[in-house]
């Protein structure tokens, strides 16, 4: 007999109901709980609980998903460990979904059988947020993008004042006093899109990047109403609200003129905007999208830059984001260009399709509920930047930028953390 | 044909029909409207030729002893499905004189092995032809891989994380698969004895009734997902022969 739901759970219930389309089928019912996965997954080496098994994290949405479609999960539900969803279960959902997985996908390539595990993960979340049960703590980050345009709520005149500091350096770094970081200017070929930590926190990763495109000659522009590239409402399973961030942007490119809009350095970001924007919108993009990290990786190619490998003799290695690589398939343009500007690059052991996490993916940065687990979980990275010795750790991402400079001082790393560009501007 | 036959006749059809409804389900297609950067054909290619390969996933070369005896175990679940099918199709599949029972066979093998000369000289093996060397050899290997099903059904009984992980429906299934192994097996090692046939025919009439409704239809989803993951990441330009190649 299954229990009473409220109109909240209905919902959530309605909305799995239509995404069970060949995709989601199949992954809700491919798993056979081998527990090989765990291996694969952070969380569980770091604490070895069957919780944080990427099948346990499949199976809480898998085992609502038979109760309610089929045969034996409605008829004979403990026979499937088929569950009804009530306030037991959308508790569980809430801390394995949201509190034990990155989403970063690691344990997808590895799983036995080839289940999308954070696919799965993302429809439990969606399932929650049609309830309302998103940590609030990631739901005001989501709410503060959709209300001001930023996710870190930072007014336009703090933004505009920010750039104008920055431009002083960017004129002292070209030795140009006429070099600027233009704003809202209309007809040029590009749109620059960023993360705000960068004006929050980061601001000289902002003039990196405009060292970078005044020395290409680049045709951009930053809008100083919409350039946030972030985008936790993919996070937090929010279609229609990672739909109205996503549409923003390209109206943003359009109004401007511009066509291509680059992707910042945020893995998330550019993977929501990249991947999942198209179909948030149905539609293909009327402009061209390229991330920042194949940007200069061309303009290194086509020789419109050049850095001076020997200016960095410190030894670097590479973060690779899971959005932006393992989810994203930029995996050697970053590798490329490090080596171009660099002449100590190591890799870590696994690096690429292959990394893991920094600990901070998934939207856990911005859930201080979790951040025991964040710090916990990224020991692994941690571990792993120490063994190559490195000095400088460059990596394509703000979030994993954050993450990594929290395990930094957590763990005693002694290292400098650094974008794309950031370290290619040091080079030039 | 005796009523076992029928019976699981009966339930490969209804097996059929119910596995065939779940997997037409998986064959539409999903709209992407993104850009590829790849395409799903290499991915698809990628995802079920290299990214198998026990090297490349960490399910196999961090679990080796359990990655072989899942090898091992599905290998041998299709054979003897196989050799089900078959003996339920031709009653005297596999029968030959050296085991006293009528020699005609309804398979070129049989023909083949009927003509062929002995190969045992002497002792039990003696009068052997190729059909009993045969029974032999898939008789031992349904029981190694039926102790590889038996082994990991004790691996979950025994691992506490794995039996937190599993419902009643993974040991029902193992179980029952494993139990066709033997039965499979004694079947083919012994010919002779009057229940070892009905005893596979209803442990596989068993089994293929259950097969639609608890997890043994990761069959069909098997596929699916290699399918999937191939799209997913042959899109993107994760996968491909050529990434493989550079990296």
């Amino acid at each position: 007999m299954m229990t009473d739901i409220t109109d909240k759970q209905n919902k959530a219930l309605n909305f799995l109901d239509s995404r069970l389309n060949a995709k989601l089928l199949t992954h809700l019912n491919s798993c056979v709980h081998c527990g090989l996965c765990g291996t694969s997954c952070q969380y569980y080496i770091t604490e070895k609980n069957s919780k944080n098994m990427p099948a346990s994290k499949v199976d809480i949405v898998a085992s609502i998903y038979r109760r309610y479609h089929t045969f034996a999960g409605k008829h004979f539900p403990k026979l499937t460990g088929a569950r009804d969803l009530n306030d037991q279960t959308t508790e569980e959902m809430i801390d394995d979904l949201f509190g034990r997985c990155t989403m970063c996908g690691r344990c997808v390539a590895h799983c036995s059988i080839g289940v999308d595990i954070p696919f799965v993960v993302r429809t439990g979340r969606m399932m929650l947020q049609q309830m309302d049960l998103v940590p609030k703590s990631i739901q005001s980050t989501v709410d503060a993008a959709l209300n001001t345009g930023n996710n870190m709520a930072i007014p336009t005149q703090d933004f505009v004042d920010t750039i104008n500091w920055l431009n002083e350096d960017l004129q002292f770094e070209v030795n140009d006093d006429e070099a600027t970081i233009p704003l809202n200017v209309h007809g040029v070929k590009m749109l620059y899109t960023l993360n705000p930590r960068e004006p929050k926190f980061f601001p000289l990763s902002i003039s990196a990047i405009a060292k970078v495109f005044y020395l290409a000659k680049e045709s951009w522009t930053i809008s100083t109403e919409f350039y946030d590239i972030t985008n936790y409402a993919y996070f937090v399973g929010d279609e229609e609200g990672a739909r109205v961030i996503t549409e923003r942007l390209i109206n943003e490119a359009l109004k401007f003129g511009a066509d291509t809009l680059i992707l910042g350095e945020c893995g998330h970001g550019s993977r929501a905007m990249r991947w999942e924007g198209p179909n948030w919108m149905k539609a293909k993009y009327p402009v061209k999208t390229i991330t920042a990290v194949e940007l200069i990786a061309n303009y290194i190619r086509e020789g419109r830059i050049k850095p001076d490998k020997s200016k960095i003799t410190d030894r670097v290695t590479i973060h690779d984001p899971c959005n932006l690589v393992r989810n994203g398939g930029i995996i050697d343009e970053q590798r490329y260009i490090v080596n171009q500007c660099c002449s100590d690059f190591v890799e870590m052991t696994p690096h690429g399709v292959d990394n893991f996490c920094c600990g901070g993916g998934g939207g856990q940065l911005a859930m201080s509920e979790y951040n025991d687990r964040r710090m916990r979980i990224g020991k692994i990275k941690a571990d792993q930047i120490r063994a190559t010795g490195a000095k400088i750790v460059v990596t394509p991402c703000h979030n994993c930028v954050d993450q990594l400079s929290s395990l930094n001082v957590e763990y005693n790393l002694g290292v400098t953390i650094k974008t794309i560009a950031e370290i290619v501007a040091d080079a030039l | 044909m005796s009523f076992y036959h029928w019976l699981l006749l009966a339930s490969i059809i209804f097996c059929f029909i119910a596995c065939l409804c779940w997997f037409l389900k998986l064959i539409k297609p999903v709209k992407d409207y993104a850009e590829p950067a790849g395409t799903v054909k290499d991915g698809v290619l990628y995802s079920s030729t290299v990214a198998m390969l026990p090297n490349h996933k960490e399910s196999a070369y961090l679990h080796f002893p359990t990655y072989i005896a899942g090898i091992i175990f599905h290998i041998g679940i299709l054979t003897a499905i196989v050799l089900v099918i078959l003996q339920m199709i031709f009653p005297h599949f596999m029968h030959s004189a050296a085991l006293g029972k009528n020699y005609e066979s309804e398979i070129g093998l049989l023909n083949i092995a009927h003509e062929m000369k002995t190969i045992g000289n002497g002792g039990v093996f003696a009068g052997w032809t190729y059909v009993e060397w045969l029974r032999l050899v898939f008789g031992i290997g349904l029981l190694i891989s039926a102790c590889c099903g038996l082994g990991m059904l004790v691996k979950r009984f025994t691992n506490s994380e794995l039996k937190q992980l599993s419902n009643p429906d993974d040991f029902i299934s193992s179980s029952l698969v494993t139990l066709f192994l033997i039965a499979s097996a004694c079947a083919m090692l012994f010919p002779l004895c009057a229940f070892s046939k009905p005893f596979v025919f209803v442990v596989a009439t068993i089994m293929f009734c259950y097969m639609p409704f608890g997890k043994l239809r990761h069959f069909i989803y098997f596929f699916s997902a290699r399918y999937q993951l191939g799209a997913f990441f042959g899109r993107r330009g994760t996968w491909s022969m050529k990434k493989q190649k550079n990296n």
